[in-house]
């Protein structure tokens, strides 16, 4: 009975494989297989490639394009820095890299002997650290040093001493200036209270 | 007339070889197979071709950024320099555009009457506060009339006015008042409607 059974499964597959259905799925199977392999393993790593190419040549342009601007730029620079470079060092005076504590209230000194005024008081909130590190671009930052300063004298001379300062060539900005007359033992002066910045560079964080 | 049909016959028996699984594959292989393969190699062989003109260009562009790569760093630490005076001019332009408050003295002198005697004045980069005493009533209405039709000085506000004692006269003032930096400046005189 069971080999009857098995002759007759046999029979119904060979009945099966004979069939064309099964025929094209099998060269369907091997084309849909053929296709994919020969995509992955042929096609995509060519066109990987082929963008990857295509991508560096796109940066790499740009680049191109970018330093060509750049060598222009530092072209013209060089032109402006030949040409201004002697100008340089006013800017340089006028907002040293260090504070030079002792230049500047030296030139303050000067312009207040300058218009015969008595330095009556002189405060600085702190005394600046002069730094030491080297200033870039970066790292540049501008410090308002204050410095409050009173000083004892006639009204024009204050006047012009105030307009001494603004156009001295080491930058000293008064930001108010209070005049007050003081009585003493029956003598009146005129004292200005005045706040000054002095601006000067230094490396940040230092 | 009759109708006439192609009837083609073929006698010869199949391979049995075509039966068998590697057949099938051959036959496979030969008919369709065949196609993909020459798809793919035509893909890689036009790639192929175009990558000898890609590589040149490659090849063209890393000379091109060497040379201007060895341009840019013959200018040495002029960047740098050139930066840092950008930034230290930009910096001073700041500290300049400041206002200027010697430039409020002679303005301030303009509107002060003689017989009016300035005891405390504070000038700063944005305004003016004075205490001052004025001889007679016509030198402190001259005076603040003066300030008011100033087109340097702006929101003037009388603080205080008190009446001196018997033995001086004179009344005593505080007034506080907003500078017009603008047209100090440029010494332009605006409008006084379009002022206020």
């Amino acid at each position: 009975m069971a080999t009857k059974k098995n002759k007759q499964i046999q029979q119904a597959l060979i009945k099966f494989y004979h069939n064309p259905v099964a025929k094209v799925s099998f060269e369907l199977f091997l084309t849909i297989f053929g296709v994919i392999f020969f995509a992955i393993f042929a096609i995509r790593p060519t066109l990987l490639t082929m963008s990857d190419l295509i991508k560096e040549i796109e940066d790499k342009e740009k680049l191109d394009k970018q330093l060509q601007r750049k060598v222009a730029a530092l072209s013209t620079a060089q032109q402006e820095y030949q040409l201004y470079g002697d100008q340089l060092q006013l800017v340089d005076e006028a907002i040293p890299d260090r504070m030079q504590l002792i230049k500047t209230l030296k030139i303050i000194e000067k312009i207040a002997s300058e218009q015969d005024l008595i330095i009556s008081d002189l405060r600085l909130a702190s005394i600046p650290n002069e730094g030491r590190k080297t200033l870039t671009s970066e790292n540049i930052a501008r410090i308002d040093q204050g410095l409050e300063l009173s000083v004892m004298g006639s009204y024009p001379s204050i006047r012009d001493f105030v307009e001494s300062l603004q156009q001295s060539r080491r930058t000293l900005v008064a930001n108010v200036v209070e005049f007050n007359i003081k009585e003493d033992r029956s003598q009146t002066t005129l004292e200005a209270t005045m706040t000054i910045s002095i601006p000067y560079f230094k490396a940040k964080n230092e | 007339m009759s109708k006439t049909t192609d009837i083609k016959i073929n006698l010869t028996p199949r391979d049995p070889f075509f039966k068998t699984t590697t057949g099938k594959f051959l036959n496979w292989a030969i008919k369709v197979g065949r196609y993909i393969v020459i798809f793919t190699e035509l893909i890689i062989i036009v790639s192929f071709a175009a990558r000898f003109s890609l590589d040149r260009r490659v090849t063209d562009l890393n000379d091109s950024i060497h040379q201007k790569e060895v341009i840019a760093q013959s200018y040495g630490d002029l960047e740098a320099d050139f930066r840092l005076a950008q930034k230290k001019i930009d910096q001073y332009e700041q500290v300049e555009q400041r206002n200027n408050i010697v430039k409020i003295f002679p303005k301030l002198q303009e509107i002060v009457p003689e017989n009016l005697v300035l005891e405390n004045l504070e000038i700063t980069r944005t305004g003016i506060t004075l205490e001052a005493i004025a001889a007679t009533n016509n030198a402190l209405n001259f005076f603040i009339n003066n300030l008011q039709v100033s087109p340097y000085f702006f929101d003037v506000e009388v603080k205080k006015i008190e009446a001196e004692s018997k033995k001086t006269g004179g009344f005593t003032v505080l007034v506080e008042a907003r500078t017009s930096m603008e047209v100090i400046e440029t010494g332009e005189k605006i409008d006084l409607k379009t002022k206020e």
